[in-house]
């Protein structure tokens, strides 16, 4: 466990580069257990299935760092589209060093009101296969690939979680305590889903829905700070 | 951004369009778009390179000689003559309208335009691709600079401009808008007609729109083969199943068929429909529940009224036809 975790550490330590040292970063880091999600990778559940993860995306919006005495919140990037496979991705923002945050608090998906604003651009832009286009409305996550337990065609897993009507409100928000003042890691490990998800039988949502609330209320609870 | 472009284009002529003092507010902005946005709208709404084979047009679906929907099809036809699941509905003071399509399932006239270019069995086509031919073909660089201040073509752009064009069209000259004005008189059938109407039908076709942009359960039969539940494809309630937004009157004339699936041809047949036709079900309108009794002279009345609701302006408006000459190429 403790070598893995140092994995995990030392191939995020080798892409710091990437958003610039210098400065205190808020950054997210997608693994499975402790391993970077990869595309070239299989991995095994706890029923011993096979999983490949061929596309991973999600909208992290409305990201709020709150200051530990004066409760002060500063708001982040507004909408960020974060792509697994996509290191450039993981950079959420760059923090101010010297202030003391105690907590961050974001949104999984995007907003009723954005939903509602018709045609955007930047990570918004409708044509990033994030909208759906029969019904209106932003795909918050996508989570696709290849499970042994699927018995869908070809052993495939596809899930659009989305829907900013009631009640199916797929919407979730997040927040978790800060403790200290180093760059802050958001690491979101995806293994619980292959195991808490009966792929078997639940391989395929395409649309607002009960299911599609429930996983991604499944899909925020993954998030936590290294 | 929206509230920087809506400055930086002052100087509108064709969106000042008026409209009667006793029509409500509309619910998007007539006058946040210039006169270019809204030729560089046009031009894209009458261009087939909006479709994977470049045969299909916004316009093959929604013909501006009926009211902008597609007459003679019950149900419309797209790129290679594939048979969709509902019928064009006509395109008129869409400025006043929050949700589109006949479930609701569209929130915003710029989004809408993504369902038909995507739609395997309508245009077939990607945004990204329609930008690429866009950039490719002769007119559109200088089409899109005068719209935006520069020739970048995006997603954005494309789906504003559509948005601008088709928000210039306003139906609001009928000789029922006239007598409201006070220059012209119904006749005594069309008055009788009216009453009839603003007892029976207003609830839900309330004027002026003709539409209250709900939906509701007017007790048509389910079609067995497309099993439409409509607004419940959306919503996924079990109170929404079987309603279908309620369409605007205006223009029927040249909107034949009726109905979400096209199928009534004539008026006498919803006539008919309301009065003998209504079949009960859990979500039916409570309006609805014991059928409207009418008797063959009411109905022929009522068809008097409503045919006061056709705008011949409008229909032979030259402002949203075809745009000779614009985003067609030096040879063709
Ligand atoms: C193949 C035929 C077809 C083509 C092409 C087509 N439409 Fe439509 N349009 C329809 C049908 C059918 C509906 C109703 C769909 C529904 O309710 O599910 C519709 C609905 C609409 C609506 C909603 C109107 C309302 O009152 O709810 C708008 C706006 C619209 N279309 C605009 C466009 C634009 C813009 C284009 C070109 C980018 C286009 N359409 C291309 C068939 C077509
Ligand atoms: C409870 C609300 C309600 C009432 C009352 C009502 N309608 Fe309708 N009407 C609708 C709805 C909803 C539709 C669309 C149904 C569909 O396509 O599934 C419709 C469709 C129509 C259409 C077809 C329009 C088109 O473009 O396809 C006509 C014509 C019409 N109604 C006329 C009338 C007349 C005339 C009356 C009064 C005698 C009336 N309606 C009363 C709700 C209502």
């Amino acid at each position: 466990m403790q070598g893995r975790m140092f994995t995990v550490i030392l191939a995020f330590w080798v892409m710091l580069p990437l958003f610039g040292v210098a400065q205190r970063t808020l950054s997210i880091l997608p693994v499975y257990h402790s391993n970077i999600l990869s595309l070239d990778s299989v991995y095994t559940n706890s029923t011993g299935d096979t999983i490949r993860i061929e596309t991973c995306k999600f909208y992290i919006s409305n990201a709020i760092l709150t200051e530990s005495l004066s409760r002060k919140g500063t708001h982040l990037d507004d909408y960020l589209l974060i792509d697994v496979f996509e290191p450039r991705t993981w950079l959420l923002g760059k923090v101010d060093t010297a202030t003391f945050y105690t907590e961050l608090s974001f949104n999984l998906g995007i907003d009723s009101v954005t939903n509602n604003s018709g045609a955007l651009d930047g990570a918004l832009d409708p044509s990033l296969g994030m909208y759906w286009t029969w019904q209106s409305g932003y795909i918050n996550a996508k989570l696709e690939g290849i499970s042994t337990a699927s018995t869908a065609r070809n052993n495939q897993f596809q899930f659009h979680l989305g829907g900013y009507l009631s009640p199916y409100n797929a919407l979730q928000k997040v927040k978790l305590n800060l403790t200290n003042k180093a760059d802050i890691v958001l690491l979101w490990d995806i293994a619980p889903f292959f195991d808490k998800v009966d792929i078997h039988n639940n391989n395929h949502t395409m649309s607002p829905s009960a299911n599609a609330v429930e996983l991604s209320k499944l899909l925020a609870s993954f998030f936590s700070i290294q | 951004m929206l509230i920087l472009c809506f400055f930086c284009f002052a100087g509108n002529l064709l969106v000042t369009q008026k409209f009667p003092s006793y029509f409500p507010k509309p619910v998007y902005a007539l006058d946040s778009a210039s006169d270019d946005q809204i030729l560089l709208g046009r031009a894209l709404f009458y261009d087939p390179m909006l479709s994977y084979d470049n045969t299909i047009s916004c316009a093959s679906c929604h013909s501006p000689y009926n009211a902008f929907a597609h007459t003679d099809h019950d149900l419309s036809h797209g790129i290679n003559d594939e048979i969709g699941t509902r019928n064009a509905p006509a395109l008129f003071n869409l400025a006043w309208q929050k949700n589109l399509m006949w479930d609701g399932a569209s929130n915003h006239l710029d989004v809408q335009a993504l369902a038909p270019i995507t739609h395997p069995g309508e245009m077939n086509e990607s945004i990204g691709n329609i930008i690429e031919k866009l950039r490719l073909k002769y007119g559109y660089a200088k089409l899109f600079s005068n719209a935006y201040g520069d020739n970048e073509i995006t997603s954005k752009r494309i789906l504003k401009a559509l948005t601008a064009f088709q928000l210039t069209l306003i139906s609001a000259n009928a000789k029922y808008d006239r007598v409201q004005k006070g220059e012209e008189q119904f006749t005594a059938q069309e008055f009788s007609g009216y009453s009839l109407f603003k007892t029976h039908c207003n609830t839900c076709h309330s004027e002026p729109l003709f539409t209250n942009h709900s939906f509701a359960n007017n007790g048509l039969a389910i079609d067995a083969t497309l099993r439409d539940y409509g607004r419940w494809k959306v919503t996924q309630r079990p109170q929404d199943s079987l309603l279908f937004k309620v369409p605007s009157l205006r223009n029927l004339s040249y909107t034949f068929p009726y109905m979400h699936d096209g199928r009534f041809k004539k008026l006498n047949d919803v006539l008919a429909h309301y009065a003998a036709g209504i079949i009960r079900s859990e979500t039916l309108a409570p309006e609805l529940q014991q059928g409207i009794k009418l008797s063959s002279n009411e109905k022929a009345d009522i068809i008097a009224f409503l045919l006061t609701l056709n705008d011949q302006e409008f229909i032979f408006n030259p402002d949203t036809k075809y745009p000779l000459g614009i985003g067609q190429s030096k040879k063709e």
